[in-house]
């Protein structure tokens, strides 16, 4: 029986949308989840996000743009899409009854103290630990992806892990 | 814990997406596409057609024209095909050039009995200069051989000529031929040759010789009553020098302007042509060329000033272009911050 090996799928320009999906599925779900520090969100909006990649693959551009950088783009755009559909949906709820904060499932095998401590940053903040530190983006990749400035990204960078560091340290001090 | 310790254990922990979600992601890429799209399906069918149209569009409003303009007689008339045709007359344009000249004889009749009574003649000069391309050197003198016998056989007489033979030909032969042979003798020299340029003035000497007929029966009129007063008896000596001074000058009034009546006349009775004969390649033919070529000269025209059209359009609509611009910059920019805000208040 002869065996055929599999087809090493280069990340960097992938030929089909398959190859993208197969090989960045992780890295869009992974930022999702710390965006939306929700993994339910995250698995929702991860499969709106491959499923509105398919439908624009067409347009796709590999000189402009590795498929990473362009699914996290789409993943953003989704995720926002969400979070103002959530603001709209919560002052409606708020208005009626207060709500009670639920604990999110997060990342698993994380220590408590950095779970909390992630828990306790903005979305804002969550994302670009995500896209920098998990994902190993470059600042001009996560720039792009975020629409602002490398240089913003490094400031950004460096006030998130800041505040995450004076975080862990209060809660182990407790 | 330090910030590389933090940085340690996040990378260690990198979240894998779940099994239901491997299962939605890959029943989507089942139907996925062979290949990474080119730039034509890139653009997709809207942007290819927002492109193609206009393109398409104007390409064949200009064939359109050029066609259209090709079949229509006048257009073609009017095609720069090296003659130039020129009329300086008041009652006569370049189509008088074609038509029938009227003879000088009854227009002369007419204006020798200062008659007054409407004619259908006008005197008239006539001058022609027609430049003409022959085949070579030795074609030049044949030719200007066979126009010295036109103008002969057409009752004219040769003014003057020079004929130069050799590589590169020349003549030029000034010709008169009668008032009313004028039209037939250029119909007959320009065969001589492929026409380089043709240039036809016909001037209106009508109003002047009609001018010198009234000046000289006023003067004739006022010498008649001179003669009458000078036959009578004068006893001032004094006033019948004056009067046969003034007898003096109307005689020589009246013989001016009979002369000048006269030259003006003969200027009608003869046509002058300056007949020019080449076979210089550099002569300057402008070869009128096929009709496709014609075609797309006329529709390079069309497609020239749509070009200026579109270029009016760009300047008219680049402030409101702008201002769209500056709109959806605003905008653009007004969204990412209040993204920045929502991400910030979650």
């Amino acid at each position: 029986m002869t065996l055929t090996p599999p087809r090493a799928i280069d990340p960097a320009s992938p030929r089909t949308f398959a190859d993208a999906a197969e090989a960045h599925l992780d890295d869009v779900f992974g930022y999702l989840l710390y965006l939306t520090h929700d993994r339910a969100t995250a698995d929702d909006l991860a499969g709106a996000t491959f499923e509105k990649a398919f439908r624009l693959w067409s347009r796709f551009d590999a000189a402009r743009g590795s498929a990473r950088t362009w699914l996290l783009g789409i993943a953003r755009t989704t995720a926002l899409d969400w979070f103002r559909s959530e603001q709209r949906r919560r002052r409606r709820e708020e208005a009626a009854a207060p709500l009670d904060r639920v604990e999110a499932t997060f990342v698993e095998g994380l220590s408590p103290a950095l779970e909390s401590a992630l828990a306790s940053l903005s979305a804002a903040e969550r994302e670009i630990v995500a896209l920098r530190i998990v994902l190993e983006l470059d600042s001009d990749a996560a720039a792009r992806v975020l629409g602002i400035s490398p240089t913003a990204v490094s400031t950004r960078l460096s006030r998130a892990l800041k505040r995450l560091e004076e975080r862990v340290n209060q809660d182990d001090l407790r | 814990m330090t910030s590389a310790d933090i940085v340690t254990e996040l990378r260690a922990t990198r979240p894998v997406a779940s099994a239901a979600l491997r299962t939605r992601v890959t029943a989507l890429v089942e139907r996925s596409p062979a290949a990474t799209p080119g730039l034509l399906t890139r653009l997709g069918a809207r942007r290819r057609l927002l492109i193609a149209l206009p393109v398409a569009g104007a390409l064949g409003v200009a064939t359109v024209f050029g066609i259209a303009q090709e079949r229509d007689p006048a257009s073609r008339e009017a095609l720069p095909s090296a003659t130039s045709s020129r009329a300086d007359a008041t009652s006569a344009g370049a189509a008088e050039a074609a038509t029938p000249l009227p003879p000088a004889g009854p227009a002369l009749g007419q204006a020798k009995a200062g008659g007054t009574a409407a004619n259908a003649y006008r005197a008239q000069s006539f001058a022609a200069t027609l430049t003409l391309e022959v085949a070579d050197g030795d074609a030049v003198g044949a030719a200007a051989q066979r126009a010295l016998a036109t103008v002969d056989e057409l009752g004219g007489f040769v003014v003057g000529s020079q004929v130069a033979t050799g590589e590169s030909g020349y003549a030029a032969i000034t010709l008169k031929v009668p008032f009313d042979r004028a039209q037939d003798a250029v119909v007959r020299l320009s065969r001589l040759g492929t026409i380089v340029t043709q240039d036809v003035r016909i001037q209106d000497l009508q109003e002047t010789i009609d001018a010198f007929d009234r000046q000289i029966r006023i003067t004739r009129n006022q010498l008649a009553a001179v003669l009458a007063r000078l036959a009578t008896e004068l006893t001032d000596p004094a006033f019948k020098a004056r009067l046969e001074a003034r007898r003096d000058a109307l005689r020589e009034e009246l013989r001016v302007n009979r002369s000048g009546r006269s030259s003006t006349a003969a200027q009608g009775r003869l046509a002058t042509i300056q007949l020019e004969l080449r076979s210089d390649e550099r002569a300057g033919v402008i070869p009128v060329g096929s009709r496709i070529d014609r075609t797309l000269d006329r529709a390079l025209e069309i497609l020239a000033w749509e070009g200026a059209i579109a270029a009016a359009l760009l300047i008219v609509a680049s402030p409101i272009a702008l201002l769209l611009g500056a709109l959806w910059l605003g905008r653009r920019t007004f969204r990412r911050r209040d993204d920045e805000r929502l991400l910030a208040a979650s």
